[in-house]
């Protein structure tokens, strides 16, 4: 008996992928109920926790969709280079060097400048940072061939012991005690709450939604992009620079984990500090992928995901290993994965040798 | 800062990295991208360390480690080769699901010694002899095996039959599936003979090397063998050189930190690993290298016979 794979012809509804996706997450939240119960925990009681953590109340949702806002964004960039079938890795890299300059700017404006001037400030040196971080990937592709996804991964770690520097050493708020913080950012770069504990920050993930969306549907450069991506012979005779594509669209890519560097520090954490991100970045590689590289499911997605996040502290309050919620994470990527590839051929259980 | 004892750290250093990246090395030759090298790392370690604090024994708890790897690498082979998923993100996802994993199971031993010392911190005799004596014959043996695995791998590429055919799985598995040989049955052996290499390396780290187990403890030593394989260009030999220059880098950043002779802060020398890599990757990336130096011609593409 062995398993045979074969290509299905006719195209794959709309319809079905959901209900592919949807029996993938079940298996998915099966198999970590399975883990759960190995951990002498009730899986339903534990599920009904993570589900009332991320959804629950209306205090509940609202900080999931403020945690949707750093993923949200990071995975638009994540999918936007992808468009150029560019993997950018890097997203955590990015957004932390955003922060740190964003930092940077809010720390030193004087502490009466208005919100109007010194909010595009902070905001823009976030967008500008990301964009560099990602940009010195782009150049190493360009100028020496190296690979993105490994430079983009090392690109992390240095930024991450940058970071790290500067809170522990030269930023290091006196006030702060032994807390690796720098000291807050000017009060009038600080975005407070708009509706509830909801915070602007939704408003500026639509935002950047709507811009990928635009991107996509409506201008030449998004056209360039997928050509280069999808067919670089056809782009080259088309006279679409591969450099200028890699550059541009890296630099984009960096510029929306930038963005929410500097929107997490704004509305969230008011510091730079290494807590400002707790894997937001690579959380938006999956997210990006969920989401099939659209800007609307996306945002779904991530808030999706940020529920889960914002449910797994829950967890841990009552006493359930958190490394669970990133079993489950991993666990639902490859199911839904593999419901989705599972669409384009028919499975069939075949005896005896292969033909 | 001693010369010698420098040498003798990079030694150590270099060691887990070989491992690991000599496995991805048998599993890209294949032609299949194991971006999960992280996640197995960690799940060797964790295996590892757990197995041996159970049995009491070094050598069984690293054989246990290597059987976890595999095992581990057996769902990475299930789903890229038989269901054919996407490599880059089936493998993102085993690398998150063997962090998981690891942290899950290893919770229970943060904080534990072993109950016998590892074999590095025995002493040696043969330790007092200058120079070549500290550098290579105060190692502990998974250190000997790690170099004989690489040149037994050397061989076996270049010199034998099977190896031929391993060549060619990465570079035209149609090729192998026309002479009657089964690409799928041989992707999955290999996939799981580099986790299980991976997975030592993992393992080198808690049980012998540290030794204890701390949650994410390989530190991204993962991603940095899978640049080493690149950087190598898929040949053994420059794999053990890559390993070495890391290890020698990552002995000096631990001994300038240990001894206060640092001159910059601790972050900049950690940064040290990563920098390094990306001035290597840049410097094998020049184009005429590149032209001689290429991956596998199906690596990360899946195998479809109806394809062929």
């Amino acid at each position: 008996m062995r398993l045979r794979l074969e290509p299905r012809l006719e195209t794959v509804k709309p319809l079905e992928v959901m209900a592919r996706v949807a029996i993938g997450a079940m298996l998915a939240l099966v198999l970590g109920g399975l883990v759960i119960a190995l951990s002498g925990h009730d899986p339903l009681t534990s599920y009904a926790a993570l589900i009332r953590g991320g959804f629950g109340s209306r205090a509940a949702f609202e900080g999931t969709l403020n945690k949707a806002v750093p993923i949200g964004l990071c995975a638009l960039g994540i999918a936007i280079a992808a468009r150029a079938r560019l993997v950018n890795i890097g997203a955590e890299g990015q957004l932390f060097f955003g922060a740190f300059a964003a930092t940077a700017v809010g720390l030193a404006l004087p502490e009466n400048t208005p919100s109007l001037i010194a909010l595009p400030c902070v905001i823009g040196a976030g967008i500008l940072a990301g964009a560099f971080w990602a940009a010195l990937a782009a150049i190493l592709k360009v100028a020496f061939g190296v690979n993105e996804i490994l430079s983009t991964l090392m690109l992390n770690y240095i930024c991450l012991l940058w970071v790290g520097y500067l809170v522990r050493g030269p930023w290091a708020d006196p006030l702060a005690y032994s807390f690796p913080y720098s000291p807050p950012i000017l009060d009038n770069a600080q975005m407070g709450p708009l509706l509830g504990s909801l915070n602007g920050g939704l408003l500026i993930l639509a935002a950047a939604a709507l811009f990928v969306w635009i991107v996509d549907y409506g201008t030449r450069w998004g056209y360039e992009l997928r050509v280069s991506g999808d067919a670089p012979l056809a782009a080259r005779y088309g006279g679409i620079s591969a450099a200028a594509v890699t550059l541009s669209v890296l630099c984009v890519s960096g510029a929306l984990a930038g963005l929410a560097g500097a929107v997490e520090l704004s509305t969230s954490t008011g510091r730079l500090q290494l807590g400002l991100s707790p894997g937001y970045g690579f959380m938006a590689i999956l997210v990006a992928w969920l989401g099939g590289g659209r800007a609307l499911p996306i945002v779904l997605v991530s808030i999706l995901y940020a529920g889960l996040l914002n449910g797994g502290f829950s967890l841990q309050v009552s006493r359930i290993p958190s490394s669970i919620s990133t079993i489950l994470q991993a666990l639902l990527l490859i199911m839904v994965l593999a419901g989705v590839t599972l669409g384009r051929y028919r499975i069939r259980l075949v005896r005896g040798a292969p033909a | 800062m001693n010369i010698e004892l420098l040498f003798a750290a990079a030694i150590v250093s270099a060691t887990p990295i070989l491992f690991a990246a000599l496995g991805q090395l048998l599993t890209e030759r294949a032609g299949v991208l194991n971006l999960g090298i992280e996640g197995t790392m960690l799940v060797g370690a964790v295996c590892g360390f757990v197995m041996t604090f159970a049995l009491g024994s070094t050598a069984m708890g690293l054989v246990g480690a290597a059987i976890c790897g595999g095992l581990f690498s057996a769902a990475f082979a299930f789903c890229v080769v038989t269901l054919r998923l996407d490599q880059v993100v089936t493998g993102l996802a085993f690398s998150i699901l063997g962090s998981g994993l690891s942290a899950f199971v290893g919770q229970a031993y943060v904080g534990k010694a072993l109950p016998m010392r590892g074999p590095a911190d025995a002493p040696s005799t043969i330790a007092g002899i200058p120079g070549l004596g500290v550098i290579i014959f105060n190692q502990d043996a998974m250190v000997f095996l790690a170099f004989a695995i690489a040149g037994l791998i050397t061989f076996y590429l270049y010199k034998t039959r099977p190896g031929l055919i391993l060549r060619t799985l990465g570079e035209s598995p149609e090729t192998l599936d026309s002479l009657g040989i089964t690409v799928v049955g041989l992707r999955y052996a290999y996939i799981i003979a580099g986790g299980a290499l991976i997975a030592l390396g993992g393992a080198y780290l808690s049980v012998i090397n540290t030794p204890t187990w701390v949650e994410n403890m390989t530190a991204g030593r993962g991603w940095i063998a899978l640049a080493i394989v690149i950087f190598a260009s898929w040949r053994p030999g420059w794999v053990v050189f890559g390993a070495l220059l890391f290890g020698l880098v990552d002995a000096y950043r631990f001994r300038a930190q240990a001894s206060g002779q640092a001159f910059i802060d601790p972050h900049f020398l950690n940064m040290l690993p990563y920098l390094t890599t990306l001035i290597v990757l840049i410097v094998m990336s020049r184009p005429g290298l590149r032209a001689r130096l290429r991956a596998p011609a199906a690596l990360g593409i899946p195998y479809d016979r109806e394809k062929r």
